[in-house]
């Protein structure tokens, strides 16, 4: 993997000297936990229920903050507990900003779960796809690589399946190394056709910008 | 929302029980039902001795149906929900189906249990294909194939073609030269080992230790396995299906057949992804005519990082998601971990807790557990390992699911089933006592006579002919006129059916127009989104209410001519016992609220096929119009079919019904006419008795003659008393045991 230098080289990018990491999938499917370890902070709180309600794109910032991003481009700051007054449909995204130095390289973008038979959501979750970097999609390791995921994800253009790649999260439910192998095997012989390359989320935390933007080489 | 400053409302959803709570042992699951099931079997027994032959059918196909009924359960849901564990767990048999990191079961494998004192003839019988249905499914792809070349002719999605080729290949070079001849055949067993379920359950997954071995799995088409010991009171099919959702084509397909007809259904979700847009799609095509069928098991509870806590969160965002899809349904909904109902099973093994994690003791001790049992022990004595069992027992969920599946069996068609039978061995006890009270009156009024004024006694006696003559009679037009409404119940079915076919079909074709004018529209708007996509759900949802609402309809009307009926019968009864009281033919012959099976209208249509499809389908460059004909035509093929199958259906219950009603009163009226021909027929033995020589001698032996019929005619009736108290205290076992239901379901 190359170093950070890479960064940004990439004409698609519209974010010069930044790389974007979009995290997708199904909900429940430890897209948080993920954001989390590339950001390198526990930034966001994952839920045992379905709860990222917007994209949520985790930036710099000189100090940390909070803002929603309207739907007619307007960014507007949030209390931590004033999301309520922003009424949902007006809301096209959030930003979340913390002072850490990675973050100057690399923003990830937290999606709403795919799956709960919110169309809508889903759409909003696919259309981020489109201008990443990289598009991680992930799947938990207990009840992987379903027929839904599948269709999903061939469902969105080539391009943007030419920067996936599959994570495997929840890793550590899996006691056994031998079972965790054979699971890998099979993504790799199912699933691997679709995705740039397939790993296990915990392989990722160290993902760099550079990375990301190899991803898209 | 995921920040760290927005905290939720957190509590434990498992209330402290005391441990004696749960160390009460359960009534085993079907308990009611077959104490029910024993006595209606004796009493079966005991009437056909006592009825004449005009019951034996009736009487036999009751018993049949009380024999081989058992309780069907399907457990159903995603792949690697955990539905093979549960099994384990439901049946006390901790690691007898596998379970493994990948799809494991490839085939529908039925678990027959039925406790009885002969072993089951064979353990395991195991169908394979067929070669037809093989060259269909490996070579064509099936159905799915067939799907696929009409949404897109010529084109074979590369998936399904690529899953196929490997799923021929490994079967080819598995079972090398005797492939062909394998085809057709069925493997009986004597006893069911892992490998044996290996070789024939397993999903082909090379990548397996000893993966070698798995040779006939490919081309296994149903597994059955019969249990002589059984944890059930009742006779309990338990099915195990591979799953939805499989990205594997040929089992997801193989999945969707074996829904049909189920008593029960347990749908398996996991609670790392509870309830999925995936679910709720499988519980519409369910929910249809199996309301009250369903219970939804969360599994996995012991993956959640946070066990005891998550639990409520979980369980009421399951509930509430189910409230606002199916408003007008209560779905149970049962919490817990299969995979912790398996290890209290092992309890036996001194360190069976070993693998037990710091937050799951958390909530064994909110279960019960005492702060005295160290759990971090390696060896726990006898006694704290039972303990331990126990409140493993009580948050695993399986003492709570099973005592849900126990009520949903006490309401479901099993339960019908026996009540009709019940019901059915009433009115023929009670009819054979009308006959034998009417007989034992009129002996009763001739020995009266004979002690009156012997000379007389000719006339009453030919009297009594004359009458039960004119009884015979009457009895002969009632069946004529039976004949007559058993032509009228045929005419009313043939006519609701016509009028179901013909709403049906024509919700099909306005659906099919309506849809091809959305895409024609939708392309007009913009031609450059094409991924529009056809959602069949809101058909499949009308048709089923229609086809519901005519079946309803149909049988209520079938009720009401079968009202019409009974009144007749009532006159020959009142007219042969002017006095009777007893209640006779009051409930329709059929229990309401029994419908068929809609299991078709989930049957997989070109249209469901996923985007992938769709994009082909939209690639080959058609005129807009010709394309939205295409549509309408692949819409109105499958849907009509669906439509044909469902009337059919609908008609072959319906007439089910009518033969019912049928034997119903012919049992009855042929039960009321042989007592009287039989004392028609005596009568006249006894006329020419009487006939020329009226000594004292032939006086006396008629007295003796009719004083042992009279006596037989009591002892009988005291049977038949008898037998009508014991069916009464099992008709009302059966319905105690289903009001308690309801207000449970919460």
């Amino acid at each position: 993997m190359s170093a950070d230098a890479d960064i940004g080289t990439d004409a698609r990018s519209s974010r010069p000297g930044r790389a974007r990491i979009v995290v997708v999938g199904e909900f429940n499917s430890g897209k948080t936990t993920l954001v989390n370890a590339l950001v390198g902070a526990p930034v966001l709180t994952p839920s045992a229920v379905a709860r990222t309600a917007h994209p949520t794109v985790v930036g710099f910032a000189p100090k940390p903050s909070l803002s929603a991003e309207t739907t007619d481009r307007r960014r507007m700051p949030v209390a931590w507990d004033g999301l309520d007054a922003v009424a949902p449909g007006d809301i096209r995204r959030l930003h979340v900003g913390v002072p850490l130095e990675r973050l100057k390289r690399l923003s990830v973008v937290d999606t709403p779960g795919l799956g709960l038979a919110d169309g809508e959501s889903d759409r909003r979750s696919l259309q981020a796809c489109r201008t990443a970097d990289a598009v991680i999609w992930c799947t938990p390791a207990m009840q992987a690589w379903k027929a839904s995921e599948e269709q999903t994800w061939r469902a969105l253009p080539e391009r943007v399946r030419a920067r996936g790649l599959l994570a495997v999260t929840f890793a550590d439910a899996i006691a056994s190394p031998a079972d965790m192998d054979r699971l890998m095997q099979r993504l790799s012989a199912e699933a691997g056709p679709y995705f740039r390359r397939v790993a296990m989320a915990s392989e990722l935390g160290s993902l760099t910008a550079g990375d990301a933007a190899v991803g898209t080489a | 929302m995921g920040f760290e400053a927005r905290s939720s409302v957190r509590t434990a959803v498992i209330e402290p029980m005391s441990l004696s709570d749960h160390t009460k042992p359960d009534a085993p699951i079907g308990a009611r039902l077959e104490d029910a099931r024993v006595r209606l079997l004796a009493l079966i027994e005991r009437l056909s001795g006592l009825l004449g032959e005009h019951a034996a059918p009736l009487l036999e196909a009751a018993g049949r149906q009380l024999q081989q009924r058992s309780c069907r359960i399907a457990v159903i849901g995603q792949i690697k929900a955990g539905k093979s564990t549960f099994i384990n767990a439901l049946t006390e048999r901790p690691g007898f189906l596998p379970t493994d990191i990948n799809p494991w079961t490839a085939v529908v494998t039925a678990l027959h249990f039925r406790s009885s004192p002969m072993p089951p003839e064979h353990a395991a019988v195991f169908h394979l294909f067929s070669s037809e249905q093989w060259k269909e499914l490996a070579e064509g792809g099936g159905r799915l194939r067939e799907l696929t070349e009409r949404l897109v002719p010529g084109f074979q999605p590369d998936l399904l073609r690529a899953q196929l080729e490997v799923m021929r290949k490994r079967a080819e070079k598995r079972l090398g030269a005797k492939f062909a001849e394998l085809l057709g055949q069925c493997h009986r067993f004597e006893a069911v080992t892992p490998e044996l379920l290996a070789d024939y359950v397993s999903a082909g997954d090379d990548h397996a230790s000893g993966g070698a071995r798995r040779i006939y799995s490919d081309v296994t088409r149903s597994a059955d396995l019969y249990f002589n010991a059984s944890p059930f009171a009742y006779p309990i099919t338990l099915i195990d299906t591979p799953g939805t959702n499989d990205p594997f084509l040929v089992r997801d397909e193989i999945t969707r057949r074996s829904l049909e007809n189920p008593d029960i259904y347990v749908f398996v979700i996991s609670a790392l992804q509870p309830l999925s847009a995936a679910d709720i799609y499988m519980l519409r095509l369910l929910n249809g005519l199996h309301k009250d069928r369903i219970v939804v098991f969360i599994n996995r509870a012991d993956q959640l990082p946070n066990p005891g806590t998550d639990a409520a969160m979980i369980k009421a965002a399951v509930e509430q998601r189910l409230r606002l899809e199916f408003p007008a349904l209560e779905i149970p909904v049962v919490y817990g971990s299969a995979w912790l109902g398996n290890l209290r099973l092992q309890s036996d093994r001194g360190d069976f807790h070993a693998s037990l994690k710091p937050a799951q003791v958390k909530v064994l001790r909110q279960a019960g557990l005492p702060a005295s049992i160290d759990t971090s022990s390696h060896q726990l004595s006898s006694i704290d390992r039972s303990r331990l069992a126990a409140a493993m027992h009580m948050s695993s969920g399986m003492r709570e699911i099973a005592g849900v599946i126990a009520r949903l069996m006490s309401t479901s068609s099993i339960a019908m089933l026996q009540r009709q039978i019940a019901v059915c061995l009433a009115e023929l006890a009670r009819s054979a006592e009308v006959a034998d009270r009417a007989e034992l009156k009129s002996i009763e009024e001739l020995i009266e006579v004979r002690r009156r004024e012997s000379a007389s006694l000719r006339a009453s006696v030919a009297e009594e002919q004359k009458s039960l003559t004119a009884f015979e009679e009457r009895a002969e037009t009632l069946q004529a006129s039976f004949r007559g409404i058993e032509t009228h119940f045929k005419e009313l079915i043939a006519s609701a059916m016509q009028m179901l076919r013909h709403q049906l079909s024509t919700q099909v074709r306005e659906f099919a127009d309506e849809q091809a004018e959305a895409m024609l529209d939708a392309l007009e708007v913009s031609s450059r989104h094409r991924v529009w996509r056809c959602d069949v759900l809101p058909l499949r949802e009308q048709m089923e209410r229609t086809y519901v609402a005519a079946f309803e309809q149909a049988a209520a009307d079938l009720t009401r001519v079968e009202q019409f009926l009974y009144p007749q019968l009532r006159v020959i009864v009142a007219s042969l016992l002017p006095d009777y009281r007893g209640t006779l033919l009051e409930v329709p012959a059929w229990a309401p609220g029994v419908t068929p099976s809609v299991a078709s209208l989930a049957d997989k249509v070109a249209v469901d096929l996923g985007t992938p499809w769709w994009r082909q389908w939209f690639a080959v460059r058609r005129a807009a119009e010709e394309r939205a004909d295409h549509l309408r035509s692949l819409i109105e093929d499958d849907f009509l079919k669906i439509a044909d199958v469902l009337v059919r259906e609908a008609e072959g219950q319906l007439g089910q019904r009518v033969d019912y009603i049928m034997q119903r009163v012919n049992a009855i009226s042929m039960g009321l006419r042989t007592g009287i021909e039989r004392r028609s027929a005596n009568l006249a033995r006894e006329h020419a008795l009487l006939d020329g020589t009226a000594d004292e001698e032939t006086l006396m032996r008629f007295e003796d003659e009719q004083g042992r019929r009279a006596e037989a005619c009591v002892r009988k009736q005291e049977a038949y008393a008898a037998a009508l108290k014991e069916l009464d205290a099992v008709l009302e076992m059966l319905d105690a045991s289903s009001g308690e239901v309801r207000p449970h379901l919460q």
